[in-house]
């Protein structure tokens, strides 16, 4: 399909002029999404590339906000109806339903989401700002909101955002940061993990990109910022971010060599907002973001030549449009690095990519409307769970470096996988292909539709061709012939192929019998087993 | 109680000597010769994650008056504190740790880190868990590389009839970076081990040479080694037992698992658990509290799962075989901050655990000073890659050749291990340096005095925050007193930590400019 067309060697960030077919559709679907629906593979393959590719970078309206499934004691708001701005309740623990509707939330976005990059996009903020806990869930929400406000948005703005955003401010400490006691927590994590990064030491102190000076600087510079009424009960007392002028060091802040030895001069409650675009000039913060956003979308490894060509090319991209994230991940999917053989499958799925694809894939919607608000809450959190006993638990990653997958050399994505997470990465699949699937309570049982899911493969009715269509929507690349032949034993076990096409055309012909209906679908819940259980569908 | 002490400030001074033992000698003796068969020998690292404030574990009682000074809102009444000898005295929720203190189970090695402490959560993980300087960047963990140099191939060809069992046990979800060999890593991580599923493995198809087929096959590799690990690892803890009861916390049932995979039959020879919190930025005590709080209740996990877990061990005649071992990426500074915590500092105490550990305390106890830097730590003794040595050494039997390849440099060994048949008790001290340091305070240059074996002398400086400032020396000394200038012209005033090592015995003190 097109692989000749591929160039042999690195070419900056050229644009990929091969073939635009299934193959690069579903793989630009796989690397920007969770998971694929056949019916996007179908109408981006019949776009021109651009066109696709501007259509996942299309502005979204924000997700809507997290509901109430469940708890019938918070007078302000009814099951069903949202929480957000409602507050705390003395002598009443709304905290609990509210943190479990926000994990139901995260996974409801990546459910509703169709032909966009944003969610992908919230998860790499959610790594790359990563903060675990953030305090109550009006303000762990209100954080989650931001990085989906600025999925696509500027990055230097988001920047500035995170500074003076309350969860932050409690999670690194820039609420106890004072003129008279400095806390330097966050202005050494500004530094070392969001902008510049922590380069080589090369001094006493000296980190190539910048010095613990620059770290004791910065934090005088944000000295002052308080956060207050995290817990608060009384009427309209909300929990927020302010500035106190009182505990502000108005001295100058002196800057290393790194900084051209520049000083920050007092600038008050807007002071955070001068010493980052002075440390935005600097241009490493373009490369350390670029290098970051190439792990989560290309692969970890970097090598030098992709170094100096890809990522330098994709960081003077980030530079030339002032920070914004949009261009230069245009420029990527457009590129023929993106769709070069040697980047299509080799990402170990991370757990929400292993879930939300799954999810996505198989959309639950032909269930939702039966389910009462109770079920549904269910429902999401099961995924929620499952992703976090694999090790993802999104609202709490290990550090604020992040997940340890993007930046842990030399097993990178690698270190997602260990017996014991394969073993819950099993477990998922063997629960969504079981007969009763997940329970709900009240009798409703989580199950995907593969029956009904089939109808999207051409000619469904030809056990090979119906096996090669999922394998193609379902993985990176193609089986070899002994593995689809597996497949098909799974299928119709010592059977010849014309015994599907009988037994799914006696179903198709009589749909309402349900016993023929149950044992067909039996012998696809052995066929998708068969797939998931597959080392290749770990990969992306 | 046949506990060796080898403190040597003040009444310890006078801890007998055996005269016909010439002590460095003596204390590098390798002590295999004493112990269970290698094969037998089972590690359990404790890994305490965040960076454990050892001034708050264990508290030295002849500097209390000026940490009263300098961490007043975290110190607790010196009567609730539970003595041990040396001046020092557990934090009062260490109950469990106190009594393997006082049974004669624990070595306690003070002011453990390196030269050129990084205060980065990651890198100082890093630097602990690879055995790296710190000016170097090592991907290899140190239990990792050693099993490396014996089974190279690995994951090819694993598990086989010669090794039918994982080398390492990662206890939760994610394996051990002290495991992780050039390539692979050793350990396995196993969460439940009453409770591991069989996986299907794909088909065994042709790998294509690029990126996906590295990964694919690193897939299909995990997924067998699961498989057949997996099995015998259920089919031993439910063959094993546990004879006491633990603690009903996450971190005391890691253990209890590890009782029962040992007691089950399992081969495995190293164990890492893991407890974390100890990042006690704030509220590590509650206000006017002090006894209670975050860091009490971390003492309380980890002293009553220890404890309980020497017990069953002993319970069941397994004693000889266990060390465990404390480690964290770095202790905490020795002010506190106006949040009830303590920030990023530089050497803490570690501990060793078991019924072959030296018991006792080696190193001396902190010097706290008058004037006490923002951002001064507890300064460093005993560097955490001469005690990997030690047990490379003395517990998993390595030849100090092969110990220094693996470390990747050279290591002191110290007193830390001893014989568990020895009946008598190893009458054992460290020669005393007899430092002497003036004038102190002192305008740019001062001198030092002291007394050594001869043997390898190592004399550094280092600022408060425990970055290296100046080799002086490190050479080969002859026997006798020496002295040497130090020379602080180039360093702004200040206060300056001043580590002088001659082979086992080391003294580290505050050098104030004035």
């Amino acid at each position: 399909m097109g692989k000749s067309h591929f160039a042999p060697t690195l070419t900056g960030l050229a644009p990929y002029t091969g073939e635009w077919t299934a193959a690069q559709a579903a793989h630009l679907l796989r690397r920007t999404g969770f998971g694929l629906v056949p019916a996007e593979l179908s109408r981006l393959t019949a776009m021109e590339m651009e066109e696709a590719v501007d259509l996942l970078l299309a502005d979204q309206p924000l997700p809507d906000p997290p509901i109430n499934y469940n708890f019938d004691g918070d007078p302000n708001v009814p099951v069903g109806e949202p929480w957000p701005g409602n507050p705390l309740i003395a002598g009443v623990n709304v905290n609990q339903y509210r943190n479990q509707s926000l994990r139901a939330w995260i996974i409801d976005n990546i459910r509703k989401e169709q032909f966009s990059v944003r969610e992908r996009m919230a998860e790499f903020w959610a790594n790359h700002f990563a903060i675990s806990g953030g305090g109550q869930p009006q303000v762990r929400y209100e954080y989650h909101l931001l990085l989906e406000e600025f999925a696509l948005g500027n990055f230097r703005e988001l920047m500035k955002r995170i500074t003076v955003e309350k969860a932050m401010l409690v999670f690194l400490n820039g609420n106890q940061n004072s003129a008279n006691s400095p806390n330097e927590n966050y202005a050494r994590e500004v530094l070392e993990l969001f902008t510049v990064g922590k380069g080589p030491q090369i001094g006493e102190g000296d980190y190539t990109n910048y010095t613990e000076e620059d770290v004791r600087a910065l934090a005088r510079a944000l000295t002052g910022w308080r956060t207050r009424n995290f817990n608060s009960t009384r009427d309209g007392a909300f929990p927020e971010a302010y500035f106190d002028a009182g505990r502000h060091d108005q001295t100058d802040k002196q800057l290393s060599y790194h900084f051209n030895n520049d000083v920050i001069t007092d600038g008050g409650a807007e002071e955070y907002k001068q010493v980052i675009d002075r440390i935005f000039q600097q241009p490493a913060v373009a490369r350390h973001l670029c290098r970051k956003l190439y792990r989560h979308f290309v692969y970890y490894k970097i090598s030098e030549q992709e170094e100096t060509e890809i990522v330098e090319a994709m960081a003077q991209i980030l530079e030339d449009n002032d920070f914004e994230i949009r261009p230069v991940l245009r420029a990527l999917f457009l590129s023929a690095h993106f769709y070069d053989t040697d980047n299509l499958g080799p990402m170990i799925k991370n757990p929400l990519q292993l879930v939300g694809g799954l999810l996505r894939t198989f959309n639950h919607d032909y269930q939702i409307a039966e389910l009462n608000f109770e079920q549904e809450r269910r429902l999401l959190n099961y995924y929620y769970g499952r992703a976090a006993v694999m090790d993802m638990d999104y609202f709490s990653p290990p550090s604020v470096a992040g997940w340890e997958a993007y930046y842990q050399a030399p097993a990178f994505y690698r270190i997602w996988i260990n017996s014991s997470t394969l073993q819950e990465r099993t477990r998922f699949t063997q629960t969504m292909t079981s007969r009763n699937g997940l329970g709900l309570g009240d009798g409703a049982r989580g199950k995907f539709d593969y029956l009904g899911w089939i109808k999207q493969i051409p000619n469904e009715t030809d056990p090979n061709d119906l096996i090669t269509g999922i394998v193609e929507r379902l993985l990176p690349r193609t089986l070899t012939d002994g593995q689809l032949a597996n497949l098909k034993e799974a299928l119709i076990p010592g059977l010849p192929d014309f015994e599907w096409t009988v037994e799914y055309a006696d179903h198709l012909n009589a749909p309402d019998d349900e016993d023929l209906a149950a044992s067909v679908e039996a012998k696809l819940r052995d066929l998708f087993l068969a797939i998931f259980s597959l080392a290749e569908f770990q990969l992306v | 109680m046949n506990r060796r002490n080898f403190l040597r400030t003040g009444a310890a001074l006078s801890l007998p000597l055996i005269a016909n033992h010439p002590l460095s000698a003596h204390l590098t003796q390798s002590l295999r010769a004493f112990m269970a068969p290698e094969d037998d020998r089972v590690l359990v690292l404790v890994q305490l994650n965040g960076g454990n404030d050892g001034l708050s574990t264990l508290v030295p009682l002849d500097q209390f008056d000026r940490l009263m000074q300098v961490r007043q809102n975290l110190m607790i009444p010196q009567n609730q504190l539970l003595d041990i000898d040396n001046n020092l005295a557990f934090h009062p929720s260490a109950t469990g740790m106190h009594q393997l203190y006082q049974d004669g189970k624990m070595a306690a090695v003070q002011g453990v880190s390196y030269p050129d402490q990084n205060r980065s959560h990651f890198r100082s993980t890093d630097i602990w868990t690879s055995a790296s300087a710190a000016t170097e960047v090592v991907t290899s963990g140190w239990l990792g590389r050693n099993y490396e140099a014996d089974y190279p191939t690995f994951p090819a060809g694993y598990p086989n009839e010669e090794h039918p069992h994982p080398f390492a046990i990662a206890l939760g979800n994610q394996v051990s970076q002290t495991c992780q060999g050039i390539g692979a890593n050793y350990s396995m991580a196993i969460n439940n081990p009453f409770n591991l599923l069989a996986l299907a493995g794909g088909d065994d198809t042709p790998l294509p040479q690029d990126p996906y087929g590295d990964e694919l096959g690193f897939l299909r590799i995990s997924i067998a080694q699961a498989n057949a690990y997996g099995e015998a690892v259920q089919e031993l803890a439910e063959a094993g037992q546990s004879l006491v009861d633990y603690p009903d916390t996450r971190f005391a049932a890691q253990l209890k698992n590890v009782a029962y995979m040992i007691s089950g039959g399992l081969r495995t020879n190293v164990y890492i658990v893991n407890l974390g919190g100890f990042d006690t930025h704030a509220n590590q005590a509650v206000a006017g509290q002090t006894t209670t709080g975050e860091y009490a209740n971390l003492m309380q996990t980890l002293g009553d799962a220890l404890a309980a877990f020497q017990r069953d061990l002993e319970a069941q005649g397994l004693e000889k075989r266990v060390l465990s071992m404390t480690f964290s990426e770095f202790g905490r500074r020795i002010r506190s901050n106006e949040s009830l915590g303590t920030d990023h500092g530089t050497a803490a105490p570690l501990f060793l655990m078991g019924s072959c550990v030296n018991a006792g305390i080696l190193g001396e106890n902190a010097e706290i000073g008058t004037e006490v830097a923002a951002n001064e730590g507890v300064a460093l003794q005993y560097d955490f890659r001469d005690i990997y040595g030690t047990v490379f050494e003395d517990w998993f039997g390595l030849e100090p050749e092969q110990v220094r390849t693996v470390l990747g440099h050279d290591y002191v060994h110290l007193p830390i291990l001893q014989g568990c048949d020895s009946t008598s008790a190893r009458e054992e001290a460290i020669k005393d340096l007899q430092v002497k340091l003036w004038p102190n305070p002192t305008a740019n240059r001062a001198r030092i005095n002291f007394d050594v074996d001869a043997g390898r002398t190592e004399l550094t400086i280092s600022d408060v925050s425990g970055r290296l400032l100046q080799t002086v020396f490190s050479r080969s000394l002859p026997a006798g007193s020496h002295q040497f200038e130090l020379d602080l012209t180039p360093y702004p005033p200040g206060v300056y930590l001043v580590r002088l090592q001659a082979g086992v015995a080391v003294a580290s003190r505050r050098l104030v400019k004035g």
